[in-house]
């Protein structure tokens, strides 16, 4: 097991390091969350006609 | 370090690291799984004859009230088993959530018949319930909001009763919130117009009708008591009448200038707007909502005629008069 | 901190744990032991408050009258749901963290600041809650505007909230600090399953203060008026968000307990975190869950927001459902416990309170509380669940039975591990959460039973006697006695809980640690680096999750005929 926490000696692949980028991924699924919940349902509330 | 344990890091590159078959296979299930509920939801939507889908509009819980009074005022009326049920005159059927009634109830409706529920609150939320009373396992539940006209298509093919509760907390009441309406075949033209279009229709310019703001006021007979020469009289607020307890009890009353009349709350959630006075009067009425025990009083000086309402329940009919003479 | 505990540390507040091997540390032991028995003694209140709404409901008794009935059921509903919950959770991410990295607790003054905050705002909202009057009702959970609840309880409301998202951030920190030292370092499952509660947690936190300061601002008369279709909108993101909170809570703890005390490994880092990242974009999307059957919010929104995207969330539970039962079996065939098609099962340690506990809590919520709660998702069925007794049904199912047994699970090795005491009780401590399981999985299957079936409202407290009409629902009535007395087994369930961890922590003996688990250890030390998880056999599992499978779909479908039986809604 390597115990050197500096450069690790294989390649990391990309979906792992997207993985590894949980700060991003929190900003990404908020975004996200903001958009399709928040906003899209504000949108409908802001369109209901006038009875 | 354990390799494999939750609370160590993986080292190196995990990503490759081969999965077990069958967690694979259960991917690929559940995959499949998320994507039939999907679809199966969306399909519904064409194929299905449930879909709680219908047009909003914006409309202010006071307007609202007023498209039920006036819908109401249009209806007609049968007698099936003693009691009188509210016939539409088309096919929109409205129902009021109030607290603590179900304005419009109870009603006869036609099987079969495709009706447009619009349904719309005078105050708070109110959760409109509704299921077949022979059979409880056909029930719906639709969430009911102030500012708010939801108009959802129903049609029953069941004949039967139908009981409507409330089940969205709203209130000390809530649990009163009953209605019903009844589906059986009826002929729409022996249907009649309501009571209190005829006796005293002319009676304070028709005040108590349905021609007026509001309902017409069922507790009221045609009558004014008459307390002329009485030095106290007491005007009861919220007695029991007009599907509930929202009658003033007695509805018109004369008295003579100079005396003063209490006005005494027997339930709660009423207060007593003034619609008209005579020049020069100075009641104002009682802005604020009051329950149970609430009293006030006011002196009747200038002669003429008086009429007041109770603002929540104005379309049930919850009206009165006084006549100064 | 209390002087409970039989453990010591080193000179720079550490001592390493004889049982997980984990580096503690001082500053963040003593914010678990305080955030967790607040959560305790909440769950206590919570379960007296608990007896009394019970009681009611099963109208035989019917002990409380209407108005008693709505602020019990007001007190019951936040000291278990939001209070019991909420504190113990933030103990978990100080667990998650601090105790998973061996590191100490970043800005320990802010979690303690914090749990001020969020004691001060629970004292505000009870006393709100008690102090009701009309005009204003009883909040009860979700405070419906325009129906107003005092004034002191929305403050009370935002305190408690503020406070809680401010006891997040220490675990943030220490999250942010260990990635700047370690920045090529994977993060540890355990770790990277709480990170992902906390961004679900400060998401419903936000969405509730975003409901609650405007909603105070309306009550004291600064905004004169509120929609109740955006209040709606907004209140459901802390409504549902916080029990998302608890998903993910619990979910963490099933990896964290079945491999401490069962010997679980993992069976796939990537399809793992995979599903955590999953719950992270889509699972506060289910707030819309709640306005499936409202006006105003149209067809596109709800569907799209009800299934988190095309059940992108379900798709993550059922990850989780197959990988955590199948770390077990992997770990446990490979340490040698294995055997047969269930061997590594029938040798697990069942009288282990904490690890019944846990395996309870998954197959609980798995059946009971996520079926249900994907059903009664779907936007149609929604219509036959919305408001009925079944919906309180389903929430005892997924938070009663699976989060507090989880959270039982996990209180009951902090007894151990935190505060180094064994358990008192013997048997006693065996069979309490098969009692407290067993009791409230029947409760909740006949809350929803009396809700689809007899269509029987929530919040009432009296359906036998409806004021005006004859009209009433005592056909239902022998589904109620059930209820009742499932109901009390199952507060007495808690209760014994309760006294049991409590009187270890003050009479039990030094814990010095669980020769079965050390046996598990050495077993994982001593085994061959080749023989990974992904090689054992997941055949156990894979028939457990085919089973889930069939009773999901076959519920499913019953759900649906019972709604096609239904009149004619909609265009």
């Amino acid at each position: 097991m390597p115990t050197d926490p500096g450069e690790p000696a294989e390649e990391i692949p990309w979906p792992q390091q997207l993985l590894d980028s949980e700060w991003l991924l929190a900003l990404a699924a908020v975004l996200f969350f903001t958009l399709s919940y928040i906003v899209l349902g504000l949108i409908d509330l802001l369109s209901v006609a006038p009875g | 370090m354990d390799e494999n344990s939750p609370l160590d890091p993986p080292e190196g590159d995990w990503w490759n690291r081969t999965v077990n078959r069958r967690e694979t296979i259960w991917l690929g299930l559940s995959g499949a799984w998320a994507l039939s509920l999907f679809g199966w939801m969306l399909g519904w939507t064409r194929a299905g004859e449930q879909n709680q889908i219908g047009p909003t509009y914006r409309v202010s819980p006071d307007a609202f009230q007023a498209k039920v009074a006036e819908y109401k005022n249009a209806a007609g009326a049968l007698d099936v088993d003693g009691e009188s049920l509210l016939v539409p005159q088309g096919k929109d059927v409205y129902l009021g959530a109030l607290q603590w009634a179900w304005d419009g109830l109870p009603a006869i409706l036609q099987p079969g018949e495709t009706y447009r529920f619009h349904l719309g609150s005078y105050d708070v939320q109110h959760g409109l319930s509704i299921r077949r009373a022979t059979n409880l396992s056909q029930q719906i539940s639709l969430q009911v909001l102030p500012g708010y006209e939801w108009v959802v298509e129903m049609s029953f093919d069941d004949p039967g009763t139908y009981h409507v509760i409330c089940n969205e907390f709203c209130g000390t009441g809530h649990r009163s919130m009953h209605g019903r309406f009844v589906v059986r075949e009826h002929d729409p033209g022996e249907a009649r117009r309501p009571d209190g279009d005829s006796a005293g229709n002319a009676a304070y310019g028709g005040w108590f009708t349905g021609d007026a703001k509001g309902g017409a006021t069922e507790n009221y007979g045609g009558s004014t008591a008459d307390e002329t020469g009485s030095d106290e009289v007491t005007v009861t607020v919220g007695a029991e009448g007009n599907g509930g307890t929202f009658a003033f009890d007695p509805p018109a009353v004369a008295v003579s200038p100079g005396t003063t009349i209490t006005f005494e709350w027997v339930s709660d959630n009423h207060n007593v707007l003034v619609e008209s006075r005579p020049d020069g009067a100075g009641w104002e009425g009682h802005d604020g909502l009051e329950g149970e025990g609430f009293s006030v009083d006011h002196t009747f000086e200038t002669e003429g005629v008086y009429t007041y309402y109770c603002q929540p329940h104005l379309s049930m009919g919850m009206k009165g008069a006084v006549e100064v003479k | 901190m209390f002087g409970l505990s039989t453990f010591e540390y080193d000179d720079d507040g550490f001592r390493t744990c004889g049982v997980t091997g984990l580096d503690v540390h001082e500053s963040a032991e003593d914010m678990v032991k305080l955030y967790g028995l607040t959560a305790i003694v909440a769950l206590l209140i919570g379960g007296i408050f608990a007896f009394f709404v019970a009681m009611t409901r099963w109208e035989l008794i019917g002990l409380l009258n209407p108005s008693d009935f709505y602020r019990y059921l007001s007190v019951h509903a936040w000291y278990l749901l939001i209070f019991w919950m909420v504190f113990m959770e933030i103990a978990i991410l100080y667990v998650g963290g601090p105790f998973v990295l061996g590191r100490r607790l970043s800005l320990p003054w802010l979690a303690k600041a914090a749990y001020g905050l969020m004691v001060v705002g629970a004292v505000v909202i009870t006393y709100g809650i008690w102090t009701q009057s009309v005009p204003d009702q009883a909040p009860l959970l979700t405070s419906y505007a325009p129906l107003p609840s005092p004034a002191s309880f929305y403050l009370g409301v935002d305190v408690f909230l503020i406070g809680a998202l401010v006891a997040a951030l220490p675990f943030l920190a220490t999250v942010w600090r260990e990635q700047r030292e370690h920045p090529s370092k994977t993060l540890p499952l355990i770790t990277f399953g709480a990170f992902i509660t906390s961004i679900v947690a400060a998401e419903a936190i936000i969405g509730g203060l975003v409901t609650f300061v405007p909603a105070l601002l309306w009550r004291v008369g600064w905004i004169p008026h509120i929609d109740a279709a955006w209040y709606r909108e907004m209140y459901w993101i802390v409504g549902h968000g916080t029990q998302q909170i608890n998903l993910l809570a619990m979910i963490t703890i099933w990896y964290f307990m079945t491999h401490v005390v069962g010997g679980a490994e993992v069976a796939s880092e990537k399809v793992s975190r995979f599903a955590f990242v999953l719950y992270l974009f889509f699972i506060n999307m289910g707030a819309a869950h709640h306005l499936l059957s409202d006006p105003a919010v149209g067809t596109v929104w709800r569907m799209w927001n009800t299934s988190y995207a095309a059940y992108g969330a379900v798709l993550a539970s059922m990850i989780h459902a197959f990988a955590i039962p199948a770390g077990l079996e992997a770990g446990r065939r490979r340490k040698g416990k294995g055997g047969g098609l269930f061997g590594w099962l029938w040798s697990a340690p069942w009288k282990d309170p904490g690890f019944s506990a846990t395996i309870l809590s998954i197959i609980l919520f798995g059946f009971l509380g996520g079926i249900t709660g994907v059903m009664m998702g779907q936007m149609q069925l929604n219509m036959t669940w919305h408001n009925t007794l079944a919906v309180p049904g389903h929430f005892h199912a997924t938070v009663a039975t699976g989060t507090t047994l989880a959270f039982m699970g996990l209180g009951y090795y902090v007894v151990r591990l935190v505060f180094g005491r064994e358990w008192v009780g013997g048997i006693l401590a065996s069979i309490q959460p098969y009692l407290y399981g067993g009791a409230m999985g029947v409760t909740v299957l006949m809350m929803m039973y009396l809700g689809v079936l007899f269509g029987v409202p929530r919040r009432h407290p009296s359906v036998m006697d409806i004021p005006g009409t004859e009209f009433s629902f005592a056909v239902a009535r022998p589904f109620f006695a059930i209820f009742g007395i499932t109901a009390t087994l199952a507060i007495l369930g808690g209760a014994l809980f309760v006294l049991i961890a409590v009187a270890s922590l003050l009479a039990g003996t030094a814990f010095t640690g669980d020769p079965r688990i050390e046996a598990l250890r050495a077993a994982a030390d001593g085994g061959d680096r080749a023989d990974a998880p992904h090689h054992q056999s997941m055949r156990g599992t894979f028939i457990f999750t085919l089973l889930f499978l069939g009773t999901f779909v076959v519920l499913w479908a019953l759900n649906w005929l019972l709604l096609s039986q239904v009149w004619k809604v909609g265009p």
